[in-house]
């Protein structure tokens, strides 16, 4: 059940229980459990389509869920709100905006700041800090269309350092990114974690897992596994999420969605 | 006399609705290809950009119609495209305000060289915008030995290019239609077609406008595919659709903005009526119209409810308690539907009134409950095996999903956890009986 | 021409100017949002609710029929947002089809309205072309309004539009209230289309929101400067298309005041000194001439001769012996090359010149084949940077 059998002493990081999401019929996120304890840097490790995004997309609010509750430090989502931090994709912004990347580094603290107030010269020089973490100051000024993907992505990184969260979600952040820029970042999220941050990533690639992440949850529409990397990350629960065992789990899913039962 | 009355009235309506109908229905067919390429705002810029191509042929010969005016329309409306497309391509602007950009300045330019120059013009300019489809019959010409309005040979040109450019590129066109990711992958290249849909979007506003305006014309190019769309998922059909809904669209404009009903303008109405049908459409579509999936909820919904009856009724045989109203209220089952389905279920033949006055499977009820429930914990089973769930959260999926597994896919499970007897909880899973009727099938192997 | 300032037109003069103000403002975000074109469907749609008020409450009353107006344009709005919500029907398809119905149902009113006696005449043509001749102080009070409320809602809620502007997704897990943000936006917009529409008709108020602030872009890159220029531009626009229209005969001024609006367009986008189209051209020439003298620098450094002849044309380069001769003379003049004896020799800083240039292309091709995402930025590098970082030389 829900909290009660959690320890009495101190609430869950993260407690996502039965979450069910479903798109027109059709489930991405089916009975989905996922508790977090104690300060991590998690790799949410799947394939395409498989609901990753859509397990933070939920746990943020953005997306609805059919069923299912979320239970940040043992309080709700809108309690909490300024201790969570994101990174979004980088596909859902349009580069082309006329902003620069210390505005985008600057959008992080707004939700400190609350509504009308602008950013002052502390919430800069924070924001400053936070480009420096990143390693880039330098490009504070430039347009953000004038960058490179690994910039951009550790602009978006920056911001969310800005927001100065408990916990992180971030979806794909190293796509696109080149190794040396990825190693870059990847010491920033283990800093965070040893400041007693939660950092919670989707990964797309595996072979970095082990390197990096010292928690991973398997997703595929269901948790298939959550632990340690070292016992979690095995071929066997691999074969689980990737295999194609689930040839019935897409016969009925679309059976469900027809509205018509199988044969 | 009431008969030569009669006679130059139908005479009228004949040519009127004719008039009417061509240019709508060249617009349509075209309008499917500008919908389903996402090119419908391309129609609105080139119907506004092509004002001063008008205003100018208009100048220079005091007409509102003839091959001039066709060739200035055209020329305009293909720099209005053009021009649009070489901003965002060579200018880096947004594909909307390229658009915008361009179709506002062609317009206002427009406005000013007909409000400036065009009074010595015997001309209304309000016609430009809402057409004078009204008298465009009083206006004629003699056409291979036939007294027809002076609109019509320019209008069937344009339906009979139309025609032709389906014909031709209807492989394109049905890309479009079938693989818009792929379509819209290849964007809006310049290239044979493009400058020939473009000069076709331009000619079909031109020989429209003469009925409707510059305004109207948008209305005619998308709005009888746009109803189309939802009423059919393929290509030909859409385009039979589109052209049939322009023509009733145009009779019955007529009819209402005639003086014995709402004595108005017709182009306008012409508007308003195929928006009618769009609206229509959405609710009444068969498949994807609103009532079409309400309906389609309510009897998914029944269907769920009467299984679930079964199911309980066969629980209770068993022992197990049961908690029927919990079970319907956790499938989102409203409680008027339950009622419902406790009519439907006492009607059929599957239950009977024991002697208490309780209901209780008949044998083919039980036949039937056996059926659901097996489906319900040969995937308790499968769920049980293939994932690591906790006992308590193998029901609720089970229950939702024992609804969707037919026959065959039971016997798949089946196969696939080795015929299991009993489920997760120890419950016995109910045989396949081979020896009954409703395995009318041999059970197929997976396929 | 009369050049005669009259009453009338100071007062029309500072209406379409703070009309063209207001307008650039609140387009700058519609066009940034991508919905350059729901101005051009919203003041369509305003024509039913237009005739209705007139209908029901007369032509008295200017501001029922505003109000009129206002309540077509938002019906208009969210008949735009329930088509893509139940239909399989997309965003561009519902702006058409709500402007263009919407639209045919207001001249079917207008046209039964007509009938009546005493009924509106030129209604039409007014909605379409603007009646600036007939502006009163209540008109202007009530662009003075929009334009001063625009500019206060702008001012007061800049970072948050700033935010759902750019990342919608973001500024809803930040927990703003990002789809009432946006709808603020969107009544912002439905505003400045009404209060427009009797001043400048029905088209030409959907070219004064988007023509500023697509002009604006090629000068600015940052969103502050982008919305004051964009103001700047409307009103520009409109004073001088309100002036040119006055004293010009028949001439409406809607119209002018968009064709003002697009030379200010094309004047930003030839010489818009961040995109424009000549900026763009010169850059081009500039770099690819360094090229081209860094080319030829790098021919002469491994030369054993270490010289050119003047009529000589090296092959693989493909020049022409003008473009040849012209880089030739343009090192010489930056001393960077030397003639002598009929050809070109390096000087003493061409030559450290050119094994700098050298050193650095091997460098390059070395970081560019182990980053080659980094490819853009490190291509933005030039040599007179390249000098100031410390590069690594082999």
């Amino acid at each position: 059940m829900p909290g009660a059998d959690s320890n009495a002493m101190s609430p869950a990081l993260l407690d996502i229980h039965d979450v069910t999401v479903a798109y027109q019929r059709r489930p991405v996120l089916w009975d989905v459990d996922l508790t977090i304890r104690e300060p991590c840097l998690l790799g949410l490790i799947g394939p395409n389509g498989a609901g990753k995004s859509t397990l933070i997309k939920t746990a943020l609010d953005l997306t609805p869920r059919v069923s299912g509750a979320i239970r940040y430090f043992g309080k709700t989502l809108a309690e909490v709100r300024q201790r969570i931090g994101y990174v979004p994709q980088r596909e859902s912004v349009d580069w082309d905006f006329p902003v620069s990347v210390l505005d985008v580094v600057l959008m992080g603290t707004y939700g400190r700041l609350g509504w009308f107030r602008r950013p002052g010269a502390k919430e800069k020089a924070a924001a400053r800090e936070c480009l420096d973490m990143v390693g880039m100051r330098a490009m504070a000024h430039q347009q953000i269309g004038q960058l490179s993907g690994g910039q951009q992505q550790r602009t978006f990184l920056a911001r969310a350092l800005a927001q100065d969260a408990d916990l992180y979600f971030m979806d794909e952040p190293f796509a696109g990114v080149d190794a040396a820029t990825e190693r870059a970042i990847f010491s920033i999220l283990g800093d965070l974690r040893d400041r007693g941050k939660t950092v919670i990533v989707v990964h797309h690639e595996l072979r970095s897992v082990p390197q990096f992440f010292d928690q991973v949850a398997l997703l595929n529409v269901r948790l298939v596994a959550q632990g340690a990397t070292a016992t979690t990350f095995t071929e066997d629960n691999l074969l689980k999420t990737y295999g194609g065992r689930l040839s019935i789990l897409d016969a009925v899913g679309q059976a469900v969605q027809a509205q018509e039962p199988t044969p | 006399m009431l008969l030569a009355q009669a006679i130059t009235e139908s005479y009228r309506a004949f040519w009127t609705i004719a008039v009417g109908a061509t240019c709508a229905v060249s617009c349509a067919l075209l309008g499917c290809y500008l919908l389903l390429r996402r090119m419908s705002l391309l129609g609105d810029a080139v119907s506004h950009g092509i004002l001063p191509g008008i205003a100018l042929s208009v100048l220079l010969t005091g007409r509102l119609s003839g091959p001039l005016l066709l060739l200035g329309a055209m020329l305009f409306g293909f720099l209005t495209a053009y021009l649009a497309q070489a901003l965002h391509s060579g200018a880096g602007v947004t594909e909307d305000a390229s658009l915008g950009v361009v179709f506002t300045s062609f317009f206002a330019i427009g406005v000013i060289l007909l409000t400036r120059f065009l009074y010595h013009v015997d001309l209304d300019p309000q016609c430009i915008f809402f057409g004078m489809l009204d008298v465009v019959a009083l206006r004629t010409t003699i056409w291979f030995g036939f007294e027809v309005p002076e609109v019509i040979p320019t209008q069937l040109l344009a339906l009979v290019l139309v025609l032709g450019f389906l014909l031709l590129f209807w492989k394109e066109v049905k890309l479009a239609a079938f693989d818009p990711a792929l379509a819209a992958a290849m964007g809006l290249r310049p290239g044979l077609i493009y400058f020939l849909l473009i000069a076709l979007v331009a000619g079909s506003t031109v020989s429209a406008f003469e009925a409707v305006g510059s305004i109207l014309v948008l209305a005619m190019l998308i709005v009888p595919p746009a109803t189309a769309v939802l009423l059919t998922d393929r290509l030909a059909p859409m385009l039979l659709w589109s052209a049939g809904l322009a023509l009733s669209s145009t009779i019955f404009a007529y009819v209402l903005a005639s003086p014995a009903w709402f004595a108005s303008n017709t182009a306008g109405m012409m508007a308003v009526v195929s928006g009618l049908q769009l609206v229509l459409a959405i609710f009444l579509a068969p498949r994807h119209g609103i009532i079409a999936r309400g309906i389609r909820h309510f009897r998914l919904a029944l269907r769920i409810a009467v299984e679930e009856i079964l199911a309980s009724l066969y629980r209770s045989e068993e022992g197990a308690p049961t908690a029927l109203h919990q079970e319907l209220r956790d499938h989102g089952i409203p409680a008027w539907i339950s009622r419902l389905a406790l009519l439907r279920v006492r009607s059929t033949n599957l239950v009977a009134r024991s002697a208490s006055g309780n209901l209780q499977l008949t044998a083919a009820g039980r036949q039937r409950a056996e059926e659901i429930i097996r489906a319900h914990r040969l995937w308790e089973a499968y769920l049980d095996k293939n994932f690591d769930l906790p006992a308590d959260h193998l029901h609720a999926p089970a229950s939702r999903m024992e609804h969707f597994i037919g026959p065959q896919m039971q016997g798949e499970l089946a196969r696939q956890l080795d015929s299991p007897e009993r489920d997760p909880h120890g419950r016995s899973i109910p045989p396949v009986e081979t020896t009954t009727p409703s395995q009318q099938k041999p059970e197929n192997e997976y396929q | 021409m009369n050049l005669g300032f009259t009453y009338n037109t100071m007062l029309v003069l500072a209406g379409v100017a703070l009309l063209g103000g207001a307008a650039g403002v609140i387009g700058c975000f519609a066009v940034l949002r991508r919905r350059s074109l729901t101005g051009d469907a919203l003041a369509h749609a305003a024509l039913p609710g237009l005739c209705l008020s007139y209908f029901i409450v007369g032509e008295r009353n200017r501001h029922s029929l505003l109000l009129g107006a206002f309540l077509s344009g938002i019906a208009g709005v969210g008949a735009i947002s329930a088509l893509r919500r139940w239909t399989r029907l997309k965003e561009d398809a519902a702006i058409a089809i709500v402007l263009s119905v919407f639209f045919g149902l207001g001249i079917v009113l207008l046209s039964v309205i007509s009938r009546i006696p005493g009924g509106p005449r030129a209604g039409l043509e007014s909605f379409i072309l603007g009646k600036t001749a007939g502006m009163t102080r209540d008109d202007l009070g009530l662009i003075t309004i929009l334009a001063l409320g625009t500019l206060a809602i702008v001012v007061l809620f800049y970072k948050e539009f700033k935010l759902i502007t750019f990342d919608l997704e973001f500024a809803g897990a930040q927990g703003w209230p990002a789809r009432s943000l946006d709808f603020l936006l969107q009544m912002l917009l439905v505003v400045a289309v009404i209060v427009g529409l009797p001043a400048v008709g029905v088209v030409l108020i959907a070219a004064l929101l988007v023509i500023p602030g697509a002009a604006a872009r090629f000068w600015t890159q940052r969103l502050g400067t982008l919305l004051f220029l964009s103001a700047l531009f409307g009103v520009f626009a409109g004073v001088t298309g309100a002036w040119v229209s006055a004293n010009l005969e028949r001439v409406p001024t809607g119209p002018l005041v968009i064709v003002f609006a697009s030379l200010v367009f094309l004047i930003s986008l030839v010489f818009g000194s961040r995109r424009g189209l000549l900026g763009q051209w010169l850059q081009q020439r500039t770099y690819r001439r360094r090229f081209e003298q860094e080319r030829l620098l790098a021919m002469l450094l491994e030369r054993e001769t270490g010289m050119i002849w003047i009529n000589e044309i090296p092959r693989p380069f493909g020049w022409t012996k003008r473009r040849f001769r012209r880089t030739m003379d343009q090192g010489v003049k930056e001393r960077l090359l030397e003639y002598r004896d009929g050809g070109v020799i390096l000087s003493h800083e061409g030559t450290a010149r050119a094994a700098l240039v050298v050193a650095m292309r091997r460098s390059w091709r070395e970081l560019l084949q182990t980053h080659p995402q980094e490819a853009p930025a490190l291509l933005r590098l030039d040599l007179s940077s390249a000098d100031a970082m410390d590069f690594p030389l082999p």
